[in-house]
């Protein structure tokens, strides 16, 4: 955990997180272990449904409890979150079928004290859809001051309006801000809300801004500005980042480790200019998939950008189905990857793996 | 401090089974409510089969045979009068300062069985006897003051009666007891004798209770049914031109809906009872018309988002007619399924319609028997603690509107359909 | 603004279209007393009355109707008014929190009750809580005896109309019902996910919210709790509009037009005006529908 002696501000350990749909059960966070140092970057790559999402809605208490987060540890700069929460789940598996049994509301009411004292101050997060995601019923500057109220009645310091948020307003390169004050969140364009939900996200000082793909809902020029921005704030202020795409580009100009996966698990993890950038660096053949994509390949893979959830418990890797090197194998070599699930092995310094064959 | 746990179990298991099938959203309502909708079409059958039968008259204001109705629904008539030189004051059963509370003992036929209070019925030709015993006091003597023709009493306080069928009607029994010298107690209660025992007893023009509760049932049925032939039509007309056409057409039916609702429904069914003589059928024609602006509302907001779909589109470009586009694919395939809990919906305020114009008196009159008629008849029983009259066609009442809405919410949940 | 202009001017459209039916109808009603007027003329008759607002005095009581109105109109509002502040006072809160914890079983259980509760038709209502008045407390209540008994008693027999009208007929499970299912889709908008991420009160919004709905729902019911507060102002002997209006209809022989007309025409206004207050109260709640 403490890595070069210092502690990180969040540390996810064996995160898991299944839900329920008719009778299906759909694991959508399968034990996913990531730590965000004070001051660095971290990115969360993968393709829409691979459970990224879920990761940080789970971390921060966000997502519903059908049954939701199950198990896991999480540490918020050295304070355990998920204390007293041991006994409150388990899973079970019977005759072929999966029994998840947790008490909801205890497990709800005790996350929630644990996770309130952080939420907003230490962590705060920016969601996807920056309009639908401010309330529509008051104006800007309504709830700017409702959030601001918010923060101070945990004893901050004192200050009116205009010396708290107009620097950070200032900051954020409005066009005209005396307008979109007194405005409405469905009179903003894109990057105007984005920038609002920044604003309201940095009012609390927080040490890590999560952002679940901030950008997916804007034009490319806007996207271009409005990530400028993120860095150059985030250098400012010196905060961490825990970035979530689904755009590997935009991951690697802005972190400097990132995270790949695929449905629920890590598959990759390592250091997002050597990964992504220079293509040789990447091992695992989901995110040579990936960047194929990306940069213009024709992607030849037969079953491509199809998740299936068939079968709970299927055995062996979960990628073995569109798995291009897979195809390519020996069947000899290819049962290992149908019997076995890879973990994440390390093959140098910062650079995890989850495949039996990472060295083709 | 451990507090204890309430477990959430989340399975992947399919119950294939009667009780898969009975947790499914809303059968549980559904099966309920069917049941006693089985229970009304009964009612009616009955009545089709043999109305006169069920229109005899006996004794008047007959209590219910089970003691535990009596004693639910009516002020026991059992008294002690305290007789002190000339004047009779009145002590009530419950407080009897001195004495202690009597429990006079009735058995009927052979077997004699202890109960708290006395039966208040008889039937003709079954041999009754009742034992008066103090329960302090057990060994004095009783001299019958008052009692009907035939019944004997012994001095230990057991009365033995045969009533005969012409003695039908309500007798009072008056018993002294003799110990108390000078002062001395009387009990006195009343026991009503009639020709064919009544379950739920008779009201107050001797009619027995179940077989006015069976007549009525032909007021719950065949008025709702008559609202819904009208309203449901209406409203799809309404709606469905109104959700598919828009524009003016649009305009000008939702102002209709708006005047519609914005009528009270109650004075406009009085008006059209003034115009019709309050003839039973007309009302309901009317309330079918005052209800449809709302079904309308719901059926064109449903016309309205299906209007976006694309399948539209592909029919029009098959070169289908907007007619036929708007029968077939939109309302019967689509909006059929809150047409059905709309039905229900109006069948159960229909009954509440017909029981309030009724109990306003200005429904059903006589000689036909309805729920409602039966509360307008008996409201001045509350005074007289006479309660069963109004009981039963309550319960009754309440059963069946409760049926009918649970009917069409379970449809709503089967069917997800949310905020009608 | 021009929306505003364009409900009230529906408004007093509707109002008129409502004056021109009722005088219809109440042309129609036979009547055998007054056989010389034929029907048309009876209309136009009606109708003059309506549109010069010159009713006159009452046939029954030779009272200047307006004060008749006036009298009687304030007791009924007054029963209309508490029944809504109880109805609203205990749906608001249940659907609130039916909507929060709708995974509970209590939850379930609350809903059920509810709905089987207000199931019960008025009439049913108002006798079984008379009936068990009488059993009790051995009290006869009725509004003619009310300055025999104390205060607390005073305030249950007001109480007592008002809780039957708020209960009865569906009410209360409608409404309940309504704001449950609007407060689970409120509940479901990614915005309530910010808000709690940022650790601020979701209930000032989620109340915002509801306001068009409430406002909805209750414009949709007024027409029926006028209705209904004819039938409880009959059961418990209150002497407000609607009893008049009952006695004016079902007298035998001719009946009373003018109040009659007078009377209705009262409540189509009410019903008109708060259903413009549910439109505009919609407006005011919701940026997102001023458009213009």
């Amino acid at each position: 955990m403490d890595t070069n002696g210092k502690t990180p501000i969040l540390h996810v350990q064996d995160l898991k997180t299944y839900y329920f749909k008719e009778h299906e059960l759909i694991r959508c966070v399968d034990g996913i272990s990531f730590e965000v140092m004070p001051g660095g970057r971290m990115g969360i790559a993968g393709e829409s449904g691979s459970g990224k999402t879920q990761t940080v809605l789970s971390i921060m208490g966000l997502n519903e409890s059908t049954p939701g987060m199950i198990s896991g540890e999480i540490h918020i700069n050295g304070n355990r979150i998920t204390d007293g929460l041991q006994n409150l789940s388990r899973v079970e598996e019977r005759d072929g079928h999966i029994f998840v049994t947790k008490d909801v509301a205890a497990w709800q009411r005790i996350y929630e004290r644990n996770i309130k004292p952080h939420r907003g101050k230490t962590l705060s997060m920016v969601f996807q859809e920056p309009r639908s995601s401010l309330s529509p019923y008051f104006t800007i500057r309504e709830q700017l001051e409702e959030t601001l109220s918010s923060l101070l009645n945990g004893s901050r310091l004192n200050g009116g309006f205009e010396q708290l948020v107009m620097p950070l307003f200032e900051r954020l390169k409005f066009r005209n801000s005396k307008q979109i004050l007194s405005a409405y969140p469905h009179q903003l364009s894109g990057g105007e809300s984005q920038r609002i939900m920044l604003a309201l996200a940095l009012l609390g000082e927080p040490q890590l801004l999560i952002a679940d793909e901030p950008t997916t809902q804007l034009d490319a020029l806007t996207q271009f500005h409005v990530v400028n921005l993120f860095d150059s704030i985030l250098r400012e202020k010196q905060l961490s980042l825990l970035f979530i795409s689904h755009n590997l580009a935009l991951v690697a100009h802005l972190v400097d480790t990132v995270c790949i996966m695929y449905r629920g698990r890590i598959v990759e993890k390592g250091p997002a200019k050597a990964l992504i950038t220079s293509g040789s660096g990447s091992a695992h053949p989901y995110t040579r998939e990936l960047l194929n994509v990306f940069n213009g390949g024709r992607g030849q893979n037969r079953n491509g950008g199809y998740i299936s959830n068939a079968g709970a418990s299927s055995k062996g890797c979960r990628y073995q189905h569109r798995c291009d090197l897979k195809r390519r194998l020996d069947p000899g070599l290819g049962r290992r990857c149908e019997n076995e699930s890879p973990s994440l092995d390390k093959i140098s310094k910062d650079h995890w793996v989850a495949c039996w064959h990472k060295e083709r | 401090m451990p507090r204890k746990n309430r477990w959430t179990i989340y399975h992947t298991q399919r119950e294939v089974s009667f009780n898969h099938w009975f947790r499914q959203n809303g059968t549980k309502e559904m099966v309920a409510a069917l049941a006693v909708l089985l229970l009304l079409l009964l009612g009616n059958i009955l009545v089709a089969l043999n109305k006169d039968a069920l229109q005899n008259k006996d004794t008047r204001n007959q209590p219910p045979t089970n003691i535990f109705l009596q004693w639910l629904l009516m002020k026991p008539s059992l008294e002690i009068v305290e007789v002190t030189q000339g004047e009779v004051s009145g002590i009530d059963f419950y407080g009897t300062p001195g004495a202690s509370l009597l429990y006079p003992k009735a058995a009927q036929e052979t077997r004699p069985r202890p109960r708290r209070r006395p039966s208040f019925t008889a039937v003709a030709g079954k041999g009754y006897t009742f034992n008066a015993v103090l329960k302090d006091f057990p060994d004095v003597r009783y001299a019958l003051v008052r009692a009907p023709e035939g019944m004997g009493v012994s001095p230990t306080g057991q009365l033995s009666w045969t009533p005969k069928a012409e003695q039908a009607g309500i007798y009072k029994i008056s018993l002294d007891v003799l110990p108390f010298a000078g002062t001395g107690h009387r009990l006195s209660w009343e026991v009503s004798v009639s020709e064919k025992p009544h379950a739920l007893g008779t009201d107050q023009s001797g009619r027995d209770i179940l077989a006015c509760l069976i007549l009525g049932t032909q007021w719950t049925l065949l008025p709702g049914l008559i609202a819904v032939l009208i309203s449901i039509p209406l409203s799809l007309l309404f709606g469905g031109m109104a959700g598919y056409y828009g524009g003016m057409i649009e305009t000008f039916l939702s102002h209709g809906i708006t005047l519609f609702s914005a009528m009270p429904s109650l004075v406009l069914i009085f008006l059209t009872g003034a115009i019709f003589n309050f003839n039973i059928y007309a009302m309901m024609a009317v309330l079918g018309v005052v209800l449809f602006p709302r079904n309308a509302l719901q059926i064109k907001n449903k016309v309205l988002s299906l209007k976006e779909n694309q399948f539209i589109e592909a029919a029009r470009e098959l070169g289908m007619s907007d007619r036929r586009i708007l029968l077939k694919d939109i309302l019967w395939h689509n909006a059929r399924t809150p047409v059905l809990s709309f039905c229900f919906q109006i069948m159960a305020f229909a009954i509440l319609i017909e029981v309030t114009l009724s109990y306003l008196n200005l429904g059903i009159k006589e000689p036909d028997v309805s729920w409602g008629k039966m509360i307008f008849d008996h409201r001045s029983m509350i005074q007289e603690q006479k309660l069963w009259p109004l009981f039963f066609p309550a319960v009754t009442i309440f059963l069946s509107v409760a049926a009918f809405y649970l009917l069409a919410d379970g449809l709503n949940k089967r069917n997800k359909i949310r905020g009608v | 603004m021009k929306k505003i202009a364009s409900h009230i001017f529906t408004t007093v459209l509707l109002f008129l279209a409502c004056g021109v039916l009722i005088s219809l109808l109440l042309s129609l009603v036979p009547d055998y007393e007054r056989y010389e007027l034929s029907t048309w003329r009876r209309f136009l008759e009606n109708l003059g009355t309506f549109l010069t607002f010159r009713y006159g005095d009452a046939v029954v009581e030779q009272y200047p109707i307006f004060d008749i109105l006036c009298a009687r109109g304030v007791k009924t509002a007054l029963l209309i008014a508490g029944a809504l502040i109880l109805t609203l006072g205990i749906s608001i809160p249940l659907g609130i929190h039916a909507a929060r914890h709708k995974e509970h079983k209590r939850a379930r259980f609350i809903d059920g009750l509810i709905y089987g509760l207000s199931s019960v038709p008025i009439l049913v209502w108002a006798t079984l809580l008379l009936i068990f008045f009488q059993r009790t407390m051995d009290v006869f209540l009725h509004w003619q005896l009310l300055s025999n008994y104390p205060l607390g008693w005073r305030l249950m027999i007001y109480l007592l109309p008002m809780i039957c009208l708020a209960l009865g007929d569906g009410m209360l499970a409608d409404m309940t019902r309504h704001i449950r299912d609007e407060a689970v889709k409120l509940l479901e908008q990614d915005f309530v996910r910010s808000l709690r991420a940022r650790n601020v009160l979701v209930m000032p919004h989620l109340c915002r919210g509801l306001i068009p709905t409430v406002m909805a729902v209750i414009a949709g019911k007024i027409a029926y709790l006028f209705g209904g507060a004819i039938v409880v102002e009959y059961i418990f002997g209150w002497q407000g509009l609607g009893f008049a209006l009952y006695g004016a209809v079902s007298r035998p022989g001719s009946k009373d037009y003018p109040l009659i007309l007078a009377a209705t025409m009262l409540f189509v206004a009410a019903a008109l005006l708060i259903n413009l207050l549910s439109s505009l109260s919609a407006i005011w709640a919701d940026p997102r529908l001023r458009k213009d």
